[in-house]
């Protein structure tokens, strides 16, 4: 093996590490400051998504304008050298499938239908042209990310539990599958950020060259090409991932790297269909404002959609939300989980505050720190909690069940909710009375009471109610501060 | 093709079967012997073991000490009771249980004060404990309680084990009346010697939260029950559990929106510490420090009742 | 096997690069408690030193009052406040028996601003022509009866109904105690 393929080995092996260290360190409430976010700020399909969504670039994301220059110089590298999704359907793809050459030349040859990716691109861009941003539902980050939040970091001990989690784990579990019977599928079919990196690839200044006439065709080069973009044949560009496993293999020393290396000429048949492209795009225009309006409409509040402190208004919120589950992971309290249903279509998989699975801590602002795209902004402890002189942040409002409540319903002392609201002064209060319980006994009650200028429907309150699984005092999503819309009260401060 | 029957059998194929008829047989015997009602009845759960030294009339059952300094505050009272080697024999493992319920930082005043802790934690190894962890079950999210309090900081540089939360196992205990069925925390169980450090608080149930309500930090699930007859639960936690020496820290106290607070206007600035044997004695001496007259505090009556301890303040050595 | 070559050491060194500088990063944490506290500190409702300090009987429990309450406790003079600034205030009337025997009372109010500009302004717009500069302290200026002074953003104004040498001591005397006070 020449030195090149084992730094890129090695390459491999240290960003699939890092990456999952750093998740793993992030899940653990690391308090260092770690660049949990480094991936999600170069990558270019969010960039390029949140930018046609929401007509911005956030700051960070700006950085994936290096990967981009990276690309237009030594194409894609991303997906041969980093990308941890790429390594681990590599690892499968190596560790549980030993195969002949024979199996090995026709696993790698490229099959006209991996022109879907692009496809899938179109479509995802144009859906985000309309305002839907969905990149992240197929970027591999994005998804490898989720599947480590919904799946791995649950099976540890003291791990966190996510309901609706196996969704995500099994997308995960069967692109790595799918990787042993051919190797690395989704990037060759359906990844649209390899088909994005595969567009600049295309001016790549440095590629795969087959010059002179020793080639014997005896296709070793094939054997173990990640891309399968016939180094035999017309070598596709778009599809290499500049693994430099072919001109490693190249015994007649016909492949080699180069700069400025002449292209290949174009295949008799393009790989793309200007009509499928076409179709996909105008489709998902479609598409996508359909599904909008028929989900019940964008902007339209919903009681349980408890969104993460800090996060922008909801049309906004899901024009940047890459669904990348780092939110998820930083939340000390286990309190965000993915939406299923209840964000709609569009809000699969976006993060919803669940006060019976977890509180919002009331002096934390880590699910802003690590957002990579900005859908939840960055707060300091001092604005959230109001300390600053202008109103807390609000996520909703908390509301009492008197049918359910203990000393409203049963006559029984309780306040555990007052206890540990933590707002002071505090947003639960108690109102004293005695009543007469069922033997004519006078019991003293105090009775928690909600003042809704107070409240910032952290959820801690029924988080700790003892009253079962559906507690007597409940938060929904009125009162936000992050829509002048949702509101109850007439006086309560933006 | 198949052998005819009547086919002799040799010596050596008939051992074989034997052996092979033999050892299966052994097999499934002894696996039957192994499991056959392995898993009984679950054995009855340990008792809480009661951590106090003996009664030493020579000494007071309380005392207090006020100044800018807390940990000084700390050592002048404990050596008013005779030295931390009194309590802590050399050898022993000890378990501070200090107050580390919530997300706040110690100007706060929800939390121990983590000088108090760490000079405690300094003491008992001086005294020649071979181990001292320092641990309570937060209600806010443990790490951030143990980071923000600076209780972790402050006990691991004294030397201490702090074990947060969530690394905690727990286990269920012969308790009685309403906590009966909670699980109680394994180390305590395991320690020679229990000091209880709580913090003073104003509480809206129970109107002060100090020594006795500070065990509702070593109860699992379920805790948020006790509330419907608090001041019950309390004496009767007083009852179950009898630390070596209860501190009660003063250096600040919450004044009101207790037991977590927020705001710094909640907070007053008293620099006092007071310890002492006597559980209840120390309760009605961290009450008066809110303003709270004994006789005013249902929980401290039910306590005095069960012979926990005499609430007389005349009783506190004022050092 | 190909040999190892300069552009293989870059690659190498670049692998490197990405770690240290990802444990760089590791070096710092992320929260400050200090901001925190710093927060805090300036949420909080003005001190007003306790009566015994201050030399007198008996203080009554302090009101405080914040931007939008301060229209009830000072009408229309709040507009002037509000535009330098105001965040919070603390009042509270003390009592005072001079050695004669007499009783009186002094009105002391803080009123807290987002900054000692606003605080020193406030004092600017209230102070009587005629007050003179207290001996022996900055920023503090006493009148007949009244006393007013600025230390950090927060400005103190004491007010007595009563006059002569026993309420000037006595203002004098409540004034150092808030000065002395400090951080709580």
């Amino acid at each position: 093996m020449s030195w090149t393929r084992r730094l890129r080995v090695l390459y491999q092996a240290c960003f699939l590490a890092l990456f999952l260290w750093l998740l793993a360190r992030l899940a653990a409430g690391d308090p260092r400051d770690l660049p949990f976010t480094a991936f999600f700020h170069t990558d270019p399909l969010a960039a390029v998504g949140v930018t046609f969504a929401a007509g911005t670039l956030p700051g960070p994301l700006v950085w994936a304008v290096a990967l981009i220059v990276l690309t237009l110089i030594f194409g894609r590298v991303f997906c041969g050298w980093i990308c941890p999704l790429g390594t681990l359907q590599q690892l499968s793809s190596w560790l549980f499938s030993p195969r002949s050459r024979r199996e090995s030349l026709q696993v790698n040859r490229y099959r006209r239908w991996y022109a879907l990716k692009t496809y899938i691109l179109a479509a995802l861009l144009a859906a985000a042209l309309a305002g839907s941003l969905q990149t992240g539902l197929l970027d591999p980050l994005a998804l490898l990310a989720r599947g480590l939040a919904s799946g791995v970091w649950p099976m540890l001990p003291g791990g966190p539990a996510v309901p609706g989690g196996w969704l995500a784990t099994t997308l995960l579990l069967a692109i790595v599958v799918a990787s042993r019977f051919i190797p690395r599928l989704f990037c060759r079919a359906f990844c649209p950020l390899g088909a994005l990196l595969g567009i600049f690839a295309r001016f790549a200044l440095l590629r795969i060259q087959r010059a002179g006439d020793g080639c014997s065709s005896c296709s070793l080069c094939t054997f173990a090409c990640q891309g399968a973009d016939e180094p035999l044949g017309e070598h596709r560009v778009a599809e290499c991932h500049v693994c430099l496993n072919c001109t490693d293999s190249c015994k007649e020393g016909v492949l080699s790297y180069r700069f400025l290396a002449p292209a290949a000429p174009a295949p008799a048949r393009p790989d793309l269909s200007r009509r499928y492209l076409l179709g996909s795009a105008v489709g998902a225009l479609v598409a996508a404002p359909l599904l909008q309006a028929a989900g019940g409409g964008r902007g339209a509040a919903r009681a349980e959609l408890i969104r993460p402190p800090g996060a922008l208004a909801e049309q906004e919120f899901l024009q940047r939300c890459i669904k990348c589950s780092l939110c998820q992971q930083a939340c000390p309290t286990h309190a965000l989980h993915p939406a299923i249903g209840v964000a709609g279509v569009e809000g699969f998989w976006t993060p919803v505050l669940v006060p019976r699975r977890g509180w919002c801590e009331f002096a934390c602002t880590r699910c802003g720190e690590v957002c990579p795209t900005g859908a939840i902004t960055e707060l300091t402890t001092a604005r959230k909690t109001g300390l600053d002189g202008a109103p807390p942040v609000r996520i909703g409002t908390a509301f009492v069940d008197h049918g359910r409540c203990l000393p409203w319903a049963m006559v029984t002392p309780c306040i555990v909710c007052e206890e540990m609201c933590p707002t002071s002064p505090k947003a639960i209060w108690l109102e004293e009375v005695v009543e007469t319980g069922r033997e004519d006994r006078p019991v003293r009650l105090q009775r928690p009471r909600v003042d809704p200028q107070l409240c910032v429907g952290c959820g801690i309150c029924e988080h700790r109610c003892p009253v079962g699984e559906l507690a007597a005092i409940r938060v929904s999503s009125v009162g936000e501060s992050r829509d002048p819309l949702n509101r109850m009260i007439a006086a309560a401060p933006a | 093709m198949s052998q005819p029957y009547h086919h002799r059998i040799t010596r050596r194929e008939a051992c074989t079967r034997l052996a092979a008829a033999g050892l299966a047989a052994g097999a499934v015997g002894g696996g039957a012997l192994f499991f056959h009602d392995r898993r009984r009845a679950e054995a009855s759960a340990p008792s809480v073991p009661d951590w106090r030294v003996p009664a030493s009339p020579q000494y007071p059952p309380a005392a207090a000490a006020s100044g800018p300094d807390p940990a000084a505050n700390l050592r002048r009272a404990v050596a008013a009771l005779g030295g931390m080697e009194r309590f802590v024999r050399r050898g022993e493992s000890v378990l501070i249980k200090p107050n580390v319920g919530w997300d706040r930082i110690p100007e706060q005043a929800a939390n121990t004060d983590p000088q108090v802790v760490a000079e405690l934690v300094r003491l008992c190894r001086a005294a020649g404990a071979r181990r001292v962890v320092v641990t309570d079950i937060s209600c806010n999210d443990p790490r951030r309680c143990f980071a923000r309090s600076g209780i972790s900081a402050a006990a691991g540089a004294a030397g201490a084990e702090v074990i947060e939360s969530h690394r905690l196992a727990m286990v269920p205990a012969a308790l009685t009346g309403l906590a009966a069925g909670l699980e109680v925390v394994e180390e305590l169980l395991k320690a020679d010697r229990v000091i209880n450090v709580p913090v003073v608080k104003h509480h809206s149930l129970s109107k002060v939260t100090l020594g006795m309500k500070n065990w509702y930090g070593v109860l699992g699930p379920g805790r948020n029950r006790l509330h419907q007859s608090i001041d019950r639960s309390i004496a009767e936690l007083g009852a179950a559990f009898r630390p070596t020496l209860t501190v009660i820290d003063a250096t600040r106290v919450l004044l009101r929106n207790g037991p977590q607070g927020g705001s710094l206007n909640d907070v007053k600035a008293v620099n006092a510490v007071a310890a002492g044997t006597d559980q209840v004695l120390c309760d009605a001496w961290g009450a008066a420090q809110l303003g709270h007259a004994p006789a005013s505090l249902p929980f401290l009556e039910l306590a005095e009742q069960r012979g926990l301890g005499r609430a007389d303040l005349k009783a506190v050595h004022q050092v | 096997m190909a040999r190892f070559r300069v552009h293989h050491a870059a690659l190498l060194a670049l692998l490197g690069v990405v770690g240290g500088w990802v444990a760089h990063r590791g070096q710092a944490t992320r929260q400050d408690p200090a901001a925190v506290l710093e927060a805090l500190r300036a949420a909080q409702h003005p001190r007003l030193p306790p009566a015994d300090a201050a030399g007198a009987t008996h203080r009554d429990e302090p009101e405080s009052y914040d931007p939008e309450t301060l229209y009830d406790f000072i009408d229309g003079a709040a507009d002037a406040y509000l535009a330098r600034g105001f965040r919070r205030c603390a009042a509270a009337t003390y009592s005072f028996t001079s050695a004669e025997g007499r009783t009186f009372e002094v009105a002391a109010e803080v009123y807290r601003f987002a900054t000692a500009a606003g605080a020193r302004a406030q004092l600017e717009a209230e102070r009587p022509p005629a007050a003179r500069p207290l001996p022996g302290a900055s920023d503090a200026w006493w009148d007949a009866g009244v006393l007013l002074a600025v230390g950090g953003a927060d400005y103190l104004k004491l007010t007595a109904y009563h006059a002569g040498p026993d309420v000037e001591e006595a203002l004098q005397r409540l004034f150092a105690a808030w000065h002395e006070g400090g951080e709580p």
